[in-house]
């Protein structure tokens, strides 16, 4: 019988990433689409300031 | 980082990463993109939601694993990965709704010891972007490697 491991790294940020075919890409899924139309909507209108793209 | 978080995946151009929460209600897909929504300064956006079984993704589903840090984690490691391969840019995250964006900042407050050792954040409140503070309601947010 298979153990079902529960998937947490403990305390590390920065192991390997596994990099899967599995994972699809979300470019063309309408709700990141739209997400995106509103930040690109957001930054339009609030655009970041000078002073903090210069630090 | 050094805080517990889950196990993730990513496509081999870094932009799409998948994890599973995991609680008292079961195992739940979670799904994040970044994508560059401006050129000058470069801007990438961070959306994330559930993907249930048949594929859809939502944000607005209140999912109640009793686990928010960790996934708050996760998606902070995340980040990480994407700006190992893409650089210290710009990333802008909001919430679904003025709960959710105050559910975000309730969780960068948490953990606001970890997370401000390796960014910068700000929030976009009483019309203008102001470096993140504790206690502060914010519309939305950009965060950026130290």
């Amino acid at each position: 019988m298979s153990t079902v491991k529960k998937a947490i790294v403990k305390g590390k940020g920065y192991d390997e990433i596994v990099v899967s075919d599995q994972v699809r890409s979300y470019a063309s899924e309408p709700f990141f689409v739209e997400k995106e139309e509103k930040a690109k909507a957001f930054l339009r209108q609030h655009p970041i300031p000078e002073h903090l793209i210069k630090k | 980082m050094h805080l517990d978080r889950y196990n993730y995946i990513a496509t081999n151009d870094f932009q799409d990463y998948e994890f599973y929460s995991e609680g008292p209600k079961g195992r739940i897909k979670k799904v994040i993109r970044y994508k560059k929504v401006a050129d000058d300064p470069i801007t990438y956006n961070l959306a994330f939601g559930d993907e249930n079984e048949l594929g859809v993704i939502s944000d607005t589903v209140k999912t109640n694993n009793d686990d928010r840090d960790l996934v708050l984690t996760t998606v902070a490691n995340t980040l990480h990965t994407f700006c190992d391969h893409y650089g210290n840019h710009f990333v802008y995250a909001e919430g679904s709704t003025t709960a959710r964006t105050r559910l975000y900042q309730m969780g960068i407050a948490r953990l606001w010891n970890e997370i401000s050792m390796d960014f910068d954040v700000w929030g976009y409140s009483e019309g203008g972007w102001r470096y993140f503070e504790v206690n502060v309601n914010y519309e939305a947010f950009l965060v950026k490697r130290k």
